[in-house]
């Protein structure tokens, strides 16, 4: 078995584009290989700041005697054999590169600093280096190490030789594990800092793929910056320095830790560097904080009013129109009426740190920074909390709008933005790597966590209508972005379900069912099925069930919708199924009767019983016209109690869940 | 040492390597990029490596005291290359060289940020350059300018000689003592600030966007881009005053007036620059 080992190098990546590039390179080289029957079995991605690096392990033998893909198969010699598989798989290679999609499109300037930054190329094809040019670049049979600390360029002759060598200059090039390993640093630096790190995945994460060698600094904090509100002080650290925070007994220290790409740091100088940022950062920061205080929120709102709020869609004041329209129609629907007033007050102030100095210098606190300033400002706990939160991720409890006041305002604030992508065509055709279409997605899945999280009685249909009744009672043209709305919606739905711990097949089961889709409805259902198919002897009653479905859905594909005549019931087994139906029906909704779990299957299962009767013994198919189109009306009746609560076909049924198993 | 004596061995090591080195701009800019010289010479397709020192003015930046991180008036030695046979790292780690600094005692990262300018329809993306933690400057790719497309990719590099001070060996930054520069820094520093956030005039500055703003739009219908174009520079800084005055004056009118100056300055700019004859023949 063949492997092939590609490392490019760069002055530096973008620590947040690696693991997009790096799977890019690596669909592009599998589908080539895969293409020539050098399919790897094993891919391995890598990478640091500097390279990435895609190792394909396994890649059949194509020089082997019995593989007539080989002209030299029938006893030509072994090493012509082996120079056709390496020629075979120079050229796959050179087309993987040359075909590459990378994230970014070719003609913006992102494209050009990649190829403006590109230093080398090694492949290596079973531990001999193959000739490929790609990008301007030639390759060599060689790498360097860290650009300042180990320069110089060193022989590769093997995958072990490459990862031992930049592992004895310190370099480790397997991201999870650069990342455990700073991780460990950070945890022993904070000790000794004597303090508690505040953990942060995401920096982790950025800061382990920004560098090659994982090592921390501890820069110092002036104590009179800790008096800032400590959202303002960790985000211009975490932006600006991706500096981790200390505490100790849920305060902060003045220190904090920062990522060197170095192990050591001579004569403290990062320490001092780290610590000279961090205090002209906060400084400007507390610079601003004082200055923006200075006018009331309420004044800066009215001086945005006319501005434009987005291209092409209206003003700040219009914004701040359609959403207070919007929570005062959520508040009555939700029964949250004594809540209205202070929603509404909120929103009228949502936005208005566009208008200060620091919504400038901090702008990835939409609303925190106005929501500080209100609270300056004595305005309610409900109304500060409401501006400050209402862009939260909703990702935990934690970081969920606080409140129904808050739950309102940032409902109403996703909701209108999404309605506004939608507006603007754009919610279909910005590609999923565009900054607007993360914002959206965002967007949409904060929306659905909380209504999930409350219980919110919310319909997604429902929903985009009537924040699109919105923006067209202002005049916008709304009627091609009801259908992209409801499925962005319905599609974030889907992974926000999946998120909460339900399987692919049990969301599609619930979503595709055609009883109400109502989010706290399909919630239950979805707890409830899952609650069945945990339990092994209901799950095993459930597989039959699913069988039927299924053989029902092909009975009645191509039916065209037919009404059931009691007269026309012609056999016992048609007239128990009737019954049978109506009985099922109004015991239908116990799947999510939490009391007792397997009433729901019961029913199902005596009607699926009489549904095994009745095809065992009548022919829907009769030759007489009626009787038949009664029969298929009665199966399609049968039908809906199958696709009701939950779309049995789309389960599984015999085998074990993918999400739980 | 002061700014402009570190910029002097800098300067010098890149003309070394055949970079042309520009006149200082005689009119305000806040990046080297809209400095006349480059902004033009970067339309017409020139192929001239470039470097000259600038001082990049940007009122947005004043701060009451004297503030190492945010200083209105600071000095860049700005340099640009359309060669892509220029490896922009050794480029960075050669020209600091100069100054005593040695790359392998200290934690230098490359960092991606977006680099461009909308306002002057400038698409860039590139790198900030950090040492021990310190912003020192900048590398970035340009591939429009006054929301033209480049023939080809620039690289634009800026060091700030004020932050490069700070991550200096001890013996490159020695301040010798009391110095005309440092003082003058500092008053106007005090001046800018106490301007932008304490006395300017709304209307006085709004009255004054709005004549140099007219003023650059008369140059053009003149056929004088360079005109127009110096005047919209001038525009730029009074609506940064203006905006430092009152964070709320953020006018999108305003931005779209200068954005659609600049452009039009570089599409008659360029086009006159085609029509004329090479600078060899001048």
């Amino acid at each position: 078995m063949a492997e092939l080992l590609i490392e490019i190098r760069a002055d530096a990546f973008e620590p947040s584009t690696l693991p997009a590039v790096a799977q890019a390179l690596r669909v592009s080289l599998v589908e080539e290989l895969g293409a020539v029957g050098l399919a790897p079995r094993q891919v391995a991605t890598a990478g640091t700041v500097r390279r990435v690096v895609v190792l394909l392990r396994a890649l059949p033998d194509l020089a082997g005697e019995d593989n007539v893909a080989s002209p030299a198969a029938g006893g030509a010699q072994a090493g012509a054999a082996r120079d056709h598989v390496r020629r075979v798989a120079r050229e796959a290679v050179q087309r993987g590169l040359e075909s590459c999609r990378w994230p970014w499109p070719e003609d913006t300037s992102v494209a050009a600093r990649w190829r403006g930054s590109l230093r080398g190329l090694l492949v290596l094809f079973d531990d001999t280096p193959l000739d490929i040019a790609a990008w301007g670049l030639s390759s060599r049979p060689e790498t360097v190490g860290h650009p300042t600390l180990s320069p110089s360029p060193f022989e590769v002759r093997s995958v072990e030789q490459y990862r031992a060598e930049l592992l004895a200059l310190g370099i480790e090039v397997r991201i999870p594990e650069r990342r455990k390993l700073l991780r460990e640093r950070l945890f022993t630096a904070a000790a000794k800092a004597g303090g508690e790190l505040v953990e942060d995945a995401a920096l982790l994460d950025l800061a382990a793929a920004g560098c090659e060698i994982p090592g921390v600094a501890t820069g110092e904090l002036d104590p009179e910056h800790l008096a800032l509100p400590r959202e303002l002080v960790a985000t211009a650290l975490r932006e600006r320095l991706q500096a981790f925070l200390l505490t100790t007994e849920g305060r902060l220290l003045p220190r904090f830790l920062a990522v060197v790409d170095r192990p050591d740091d001579p004569e403290g100088r990062a320490a001092r560097g780290l610590s000279w940022t961090a205090s002209a950062l906060l400084h400007d920061i507390a610079f601003h904080w004082e200055r923006d205080r200075r006018v009331p929120l309420a004044q800066r709102a009215r001086q945005l009013e006319g501005e434009p709020w987005r291209d092409g869609l209206g003003t700040f004041g219009q914004r701040a129109e359609r959403l207070e329209a919007l929570v005062r129609d959520l508040a009555t629907e939700w029964g949250w009426i004594e809540d209205v007033e202070r929603a509404a007050e909120a929103v009228r102030l949502l936005h208005a740190d566009a208008a200060t100095a620091l919504g400038h210098e901090l702008p990835s606190l939409p609303g925190v920074i106005a929501g500080l300033l209100a609270r300056e400002d004595g305005y309610p706990d409900a109304v500060w909390q409401a501006i400050h939160d209402h862009d939260r991720p909703a990702t935990g409890t934690l970081l969920m709008p606080r409140g129904r006041c808050a739950t309102l305002v940032a409902f109403a604030h996703w909701a209108d933005a999404l309605a506004g992508a939608a507006v603007l065509g754009e919610l279909a055709s910005v590609p999923q790597s565009a900054p607007g279409a993360a914002r959206q997605w965002h967007a949409a899945c904060a929306l659905l966590r909380v209504a999930l999280h409350r219980g919110l009685p919310v319909d997604l249909r429902l929903l985009a209508g009537q924040v699109l009744r919105r923006f067209g009672a202002q005049g916008f043209a709304t009627e091609d972005a009801m259908p992209a709305l409801a499925g962005f919606l319905e599609t974030a739905a889907e992974s926000v379900l999946r998120e909460e711990g339900f399987a692919d097949e049990e969301v599609a089961a619930v979503l595709l069912a055609s009883a109400s889709s109502q989010l706290s409805d399909v919630q239950a259902r979805l707890r409830a099925l899952r609650d069945l198919r945990r339990d092994p002897a209901l799950r095993e009653r459930l597989a039959p069930l699913v069988r039927t479905a299924r053989r029902l859905e092909s009975l009645l594909r191509d039916a065209t919708e037919e009404r059931i005549e009691i007269r026309l019931l012609a056999t016992d087994e048609e007239k128990d199924i009737f019954v049978a139906v109506q009985a099922t029906a109004r015991t239908a909704a116990g799947l999510v009767d939490g009391s007792r779990p397997g009433a729901w299957l019961d029913s199902m299962e005596a009607l699926d019983r009489s549904l095994q009767l009745l095809l065992r013994h009548v022919l829907v198919r009769d030759e007489d016209e009626q009787l038949r189109r009664n029969r298929v009306a009665l199966l399609q009746e049968v039908l809906r109690l199958y696709t009701g609560q939950v779309r049995l076909a789309e389960l599984s049924g015999d085998a074990e869940p993918t999400q739980d198993s | 040492m002061t700014p402009i004596r570190l910029a002097e061995p800098v300067l010098r090591w890149f003309e070394e390597r055949d970079f042309e080195r520009l006149q200082t701009p005689d009119v305000t800019v806040g990046h080297g990029v809209l400095a006349p010289d480059v902004f033009f010479s970067l339309l017409a397709g020139s192929s001239r490596s470039s470097v000259h020192l600038q001082p990049a003015r940007r009122p947005l930046d004043a701060r009451p005291r004297l503030h190492p991180h945010r200083l209105a008036v600071h000095h860049q030695v700005y340099a640009l290359t359309c060669r892509g046979d220029l490896a922009p790292l050794e480029l960075v780690v050669g020209a600091l060289t100069v100054l005593g600094f040695d790359a392998s005692e200290h934690d230098l990262r490359l960092r991606g940020r977006d680099a461009g300018l909308p306002f002057a329809g400038i698409d860039a993306s590139g790198w900030s350059l950090a040492i021990d933690g310190v912003e020192v400057g900048r590398a970035s790719w340009l591939v429009s300018v006054g929301g033209l497309p480049l023939a080809t990719p620039a690289l634009e590099l800026v060091f700030g000689l004020e932050r490069l001070a700070v991550v200096l060996p001890e013996e490159a930054r020695t301040v010798a003592g009391d110095s005309v520069f440092r003082r003058m820094r500092a008053w106007e520093e005090e001046e800018l600030a106490s301007h932008g956030l304490e006395t300017a005039d709304l209307d006085r500055l709004a009255t004054r966007l709005d004549l140099l703003l007219g003023e650059s739009e008369a140059s053009l219908e003149a056929g004088l881009p360079l005109m127009a174009f110096r005047s919209l520079l001038e525009a730029v800084q009074v609506a940064e005053t203006l905006e430092q005055r009152d964070p709320a004056a953020r006018r999108s009118e305003v931005e779209r007036r200068i954005a659609r100056g600049i452009a039009r300055c570089a599409t008659v700019g360029a086009a006159r620059q085609s029509s004329e004859p090479t600078g060899d023949e001048i």
